[in-house]
């Protein structure tokens, strides 16, 4: 058991080193990247300073709170970028045929994939994100115990799940229709206006539609409820609002991601070229 | 002139193969859309007015935000990057007309089809879900339309003005999202500059930003009044033909620097 965890381990190490290298190659694009994922940022969460400005509150939750929320939205965001960006892609390796030269190594396709990629952008996410979780945390005045330092780390493990399940299971749609690319910029958009707002501003149809059917809620809502000990407002017969929910339903989302698209490399891989 | 018709014929053509896509992209606009409004109507719960800009308007504001972006295809950027890496530029600019006027042909080709399969969905799909207002008084239509299409050039020729960039550089990596990233910010796009500190808006309305946006959408909702109107689209005339020249002094100065790779 041991071993073969550090077997793993190796194996991920290295092909890390590899990833990074060739990021490194397109220093251009890291350049831009480094400036816009900053700016969209930073002017995301102006816009709700300067809307909450004028009214106090969004539904009870002050500036702080919603900073809290939304500099933990970024974080497993940019953790999402960094390890699993290429959950994005996975129409590009189906119809590129990527995934033969995975079929013949002896390891299970879903880890080379998953550890195939390191994306250095997601440091631009992080930085960010870290100075307006720093500042939400001052604001709301967020006890740093060893209690809740734990359940940050494994709210965003879980959440970074979370993210890279959705974006593996509509990406495996591809192995049926050879087309998904399409789903990424719905998930984005999705993420985006559910995990860096606070949730409590939809109607309560729209809340338990993106909790229990999609589990966006999970990502920062319901663990920020819990650990600010805010009243999500959605009653059910569980307590829901606790941030342990995250990590579990993180782990279970991404089992299912893994079954899903182990089924579709299994059944409906064509492999590619001639 | 039949030249760059062609052009944007084609250019029509490849954009209306990818159906799948389109719909995704509405859905993508549509689900952004219904945020907007979500926490619009949370911000507006305790209070009629703000900024002298009531609900209804603000959400009509941000609809027809999202039905503007999507219209706003400016790929020439991306076009030249590619043509400059590929090395085609040095042939394309041999053809028998202006290369310049091609691109914007394509766009142009372009423009039209997102607005019939993007824009024009999202408008209706909204107008029926949500509360969408009707521009305040007819006089002001063909204001609107003289400033969406001021405001497009303007966008048009920033796009093109990065898009040089590649003839110094050889790669843009994705500068595009970057200045749209900036557009959208800067121009009231994402929330109408109204809402920002009078100073800062004060700067950015010497900025050619707020005239791109801001300009059509004040004056469909009757923010922008049709005096007010008039001077801003003198602004974007202003812009225009400014950023115009600065195009036309750069593809000048760049085109003696064509570099052609490969062989």
């Amino acid at each position: 058991m041991w071993e073969s965890i550090k077997h793993y381990f190796s194996v991920f190490a290295f092909s890390a080193k590899l990833a990074l290298q060739s990021e490194l190659e397109y220093s251009s694009y890291l350049v831009c990247w480094l400036f816009m994922i900053p700016i969209q940022i930073f002017s995301g969460i102006y816009v709700l300073k300067v809307i909450m400005e004028r009214i106090g509150t969004l539904n009870g939750w002050t500036f702080g709170q919603v900073a809290f929320l939304y500099g933990l939205g970024v974080f497993s965001h940019g953790f999402q970028d960094m390890f699993f960006i290429q959950t994005r892609h996975i129409e590009y390796y189906v119809i590129q045929g990527e995934f033969d030269r995975m079929l013949l190594r002896p390891m299970g396709v879903f880890f080379q994939f998953c550890i195939g990629t390191v994306n250095l952008c997601g440091i631009f996410d992080l930085v960010p994100g870290a100075i307006i979780f720093w500042y939400g945390c001052k604001e709301v005045g967020f006890r740093w115990t060893a209690e809740n330092a734990f359940l940050i780390i494994v709210v965003i493990i879980g959440a970074t799940l979370i993210q890279a399940a959705i974006y593996t299971i509509t990406g495996s749609i591809a192995f049926w229709t050879k087309k998904s690319s399409v789903f990424v910029g719905v998930n984005l958009e999705l993420f985006d206006k559910t995990t860096q707002w606070p949730m409590v501003i939809y109607p309560k149809w729209f809340i338990r539609f993106f909790s229990f059917l999609i589990p966006m809620g999970f990502v920062s809502f319901y663990p920020v409820c819990g650990l600010l000990g805010i009243s999500s407002g959605i009653d059910m017969p569980i307590p829901i609002d606790l941030a342990i929910w995250t990590p579990l339903v993180g782990i279970i989302w991404f089992i299912g991601a893994k079954t899903f698209f182990n089924r579709g490399l299994r059944k409906k891989y064509e492999s590619a070229g001639s | 002139m039949q030249a760059y018709i062609y052009k944007m014929k084609m250019k029509m053509q490849v954009s209306l193969t990818y159906r799948f896509e389109v719909f995704a992209v509405v859905i993508t606009r549509f689900i952004l859309i219904l945020a907007n409004v979500f926490l619009w109507k949370c911000v507006y719960a305790d209070q009629n007015s703000m900024n002298g800009l009531n609900l209804e308007q603000m959400i009509t504001y941000s609809v027809l935000s999202a039905c503007l972006s999507s219209m706003f295809q400016c790929g020439v950027q991306d076009t030249m990057n590619k043509d400059i890496r590929k090395g085609d530029i040095a042939l394309l600019m041999m053809k028998p007309y202006s290369l310049l006027g091609a691109y914007f042909a394509e766009d142009l080709g372009n423009i039209i089809v997102k607005t019939c399969n993007v824009s024009l969905p999202i408008l209706i799909m909204s107008v029926i879900i949500f509360h969408v207002s009707a521009p305040v008084t007819i006089t002001v239509i063909p204001l609107l339309f003289l400033s969406i299409f001021l405001g497009l050039m303007i966008l048009w020729f920033m796009s093109a003005l990065i898009g040089m960039l590649t003839f110094v550089t050889m790669e843009l990596g994705n500068m595009g999202v970057l200045k749209d990233t900036i557009v959208a910010i800067l121009s009231g796009s994402m929330i109408p500059l109204w809402f920002f500190p009078e100073r800062i808006e004060n700067i950015l309305m010497m900025t050619p930003f707020p005239y791109t946006y801001q300009t059509p959408l004040g004056l469909y909702i009757g923010r922008i009044s049709i005096q007010e109107g008039f001077g801003q689209i003198m602004i974007q005339i202003f812009w225009v033909c400014l950023l115009a020249a600065a195009t036309g002094y750069t593809w000048k100065k760049v085109q003696k620097s064509v570099m052609v790779q490969g062989g």
